[in-house]
């Protein structure tokens, strides 16, 4: 009787054998179990700490020297830091990555919730429109800035140039350019909508119907219902596409770099005059082209601590995003 | 009697919203816009295959009819580009890569998340926060010490750099994979531990066949992901005969200088077999953005 008791006070059924086997065992042998779970997460520690926790923490070290893999390498303080300053191949890095990542994020999430509201409707082809937006996505990025690079190229044969001086409009030199070049990037940046669509896609999908049937019954228009419903309801949604799109437009690389192919394997600027600098791009430049190790590192740091602080304020500017629609 | 014929009017009422002359409209705009936009995504890829069955001489020719419809087509682009560099070599490192990764990441992620998602223990939670925070981490910025690291013991220049963070999970993936286990019922689980079944037991006969659909997502995705990815072949591959689809295409220009439109050939070939895979696994992929999206 007594066990049948303890047994349904555990919230078990009384004749249930489960219960009474778990209850018998005792904690003891749940509480061995559940310290199998280190066992298995494990694996994750370690890479955790050998491949990113502790190489962070090394790489500062490394960016307080002068280090190429030959020579000894030699203290310098923060001077690599301080020099960055003055650097102009840094600071267009800066520019042109700042630029990117204010209108990668800022209009490509916007137009992407815009269009994945649009594709939720039942329209006709909304299958055939999702493909074609999702299938530059799947394209290996390096062969589509190098194919985008012929387009934007400076001379007559570039496409854009050929579409402007039938509009009468001289050529230009977009990839040549410092002040332009980045602008190519970004332009280019709007093929790759469909991942971030295809997310806010499926995030539309499951909002209930009901709240857009009461909302049309009261007579409010599309546009009212897409700022008033789907966007505060997007809210996680948006807020993971904001911090992913900052990661992502924070280490902008293949991009740039097969803008920048030269028709060569020696790259010798990052782009003419080096009008395709990125932060990471200037990273393999100085690690991997020059071997300054010590100057790489420091700009590594560099774009850690940017990306910390830019989530951070992410994360305060939309922390009222944290509720979904069941909290409601 | 009434109440149905109210049904029908309210019915017909609400169809009427939406076959209002502004709603048509607004319909209307729509499918201009769209299709206006995917025209403007399509048209670099036509221009790209198009210029790519051209000679230099039509290259250089601006004429519009010459630019879109050029004539002869000069198809030998095409193997001229696969003898230039072993387009064919590049391509089976990559397959090879991107399946070994890919193989490799989900066994080991998936082996994680089980971890995190059927087990209580002290600094789970914590554990589970820091997983979060670690994928913020832009992997270029731990690359130069791992790079000094791998050279003192000689991995450079082949694939083991790539190959062995893949047996300690991806952050990505765990999280994913994690967050489909939770979702699975306990009750095979419970009835297994009763019937003496341990952990890794329970994990591959029971957790694991239930799983294959993450499975099957986070697959394709890093098989995808793999395949676009240039960075770590970039620095850790640099023998010609190592190099995967984008490095290869990135140092296109072999010891003697092509023809621009060859390399045209080239990229088209490369951006085939995404499209292709694409094409294969669609369902796949479109289930993975839902379950991606299970928060």
């Amino acid at each position: 009787m007594e066990i049948t008791e303890r047994v349904e006070s555990a919230g078990f059924p009384a004749d249930s054998f489960k219960g009474v086997f778990l209850l018998a065992k005792g904690r003891s042998l749940l509480a061995k179990r559940n310290l199998m779970g280190w066992v298995y997460v494990s694996p994750w520690i370690i890479g955790f700490l050998c491949f990113q926790a502790f190489p962070i923490f090394y790489s500062f070290y490394i960016s307080l020297h002068k280090w190429d893999m030959l020579r000894k390498p030699t203290f310098l303080g923060l001077s690599n830091y301080t020099s960055l300053v003055s650097d102009p191949r840094f600071l267009i890095s800066l520019r042109n990555t700042f630029l990117f990542m204010l209108f990668s994020m800022g209009l490509g999430i916007s137009l992407g919730i815009f269009i994945a509201a649009l594709l939720a409707e039942k329209m006709k082809g909304t299958h055939i429109y999702r493909t074609l937006f999702y299938l530059p996505n799947l394209v290996v990025p390096v062969a589509f800035g190098m194919m985008m690079r012929p387009i934007f190229a400076g001379q007559d044969y570039g496409l854009v140039n050929i579409i402007l001086s039938r509009l009468g409009v001289a050529n230009f030199q977009w990839l040549d350019n410092p002040s332009t070049g980045i602008w190519v990037v970004i332009i280019t940046n709007f093929w790759f909508i469909g991942a971030c669509m295809i997310i806010f896609l499926a995030g539309i999908k499951s909002i209930n119907r009901a709240y857009y049937e009461a909302a049309e019954i009261d007579g409010a228009g599309w546009f009212r219902r897409f700022f008033n419903i789907t966007i505060p309801l997007l809210g996680p949604v948006i807020f993971f596409q904001t911090v992913s799109g900052l990661i992502y437009a924070l280490q902008i690389f293949d991009i740039p770099i097969s803008l920048a192919n030269l028709g060569g394997s020696v790259h010798t600027t990052m782009g003419r005059n080096d009008s395709l600098a990125s932060l990471i791009f200037y990273l393999y430049f100085l690690g991997f082209r020059e071997w300054k190790m010590g100057h790489a590192s420091a700009v590594g740091w560099v774009v850690f601590l940017i990306g910390l602080l830019f989530t951070f304020v992410i994360i305060w500017v939309l922390r009222r995003s944290w509720y979904s629609q069941d909290a409601n | 009697m009434t109440d149905l014929r109210k049904q029908l009017e309210f019915d017909q009422s609400l169809s009427e919203l939406g076959k209002s002359k502004k709603a048509n409209w607004g319909r209307g705009c729509a499918h201009l816009f769209l299709t206006t936009y995917c025209i403007l995504i399509i048209i670099p890829f036509v221009w790209l295959i198009v210029s790519s069955l051209k000679n230099m001489g039509q290259y250089y020719n601006t004429d519009l009819l010459n630019v879109w419809f050029p004539w002869p087509l000069h198809f030998e682009n095409y193997p001229k580009a696969l003898q230039t560099v072993p387009l064919f070599r590049y391509l089976w490192n990559s397959i090879w890569l991107a399946t070994v990764q890919m193989i490799l990441t989900v066994i080991s992620s998936a082996f994680i998340a089980y971890g995190l998602s059927r087990f209580q223990f002290k600094g789970r939670d914590t554990i589970f926060i820091i997983l979060i925070a670690s994928m913020m981490l832009p992997v270029q910025v731990t690359q130069i010490p791992l790079f000094m690291f791998y050279s003192k013991i000689g991995f450079v220049n082949s694939f083991k750099p790539l190959i062995i963070p893949q047996f300690f999970g991806s952050a990505w993936y765990v999280f994913l994979i994690r967050q489909f286990m939770v979702g699975l019922p306990k009750d095979l689980d419970e009835s297994a531990m009763i019937d003496g079944a341990n952990t890794f037991t329970i994990f591959t006969r029971i957790i694991l066949p239930q799983t294959k659909p993450a499975l099957m997502v986070a697959g394709l995705f890093i098989f995808l992901y793999s395949w676009k990815d240039v960075w770590g072949p970039l620095i850790y591959l640099q023998s010609g005969k190592f190099y995967t689809l984008p490095l290869g295409l990135l140092f296109f220009t072999g010891p003697t200088r092509v023809e621009y439109t060859v390399e045209l050939a080239a990229i088209v070939i490369a951006l085939v077999p995404t499209v292709l895979l694409y094409f294969m696994g669609q369902k796949y992929l479109e289930k993975g953005i839902s379950i991606a999206d299970l928060k």
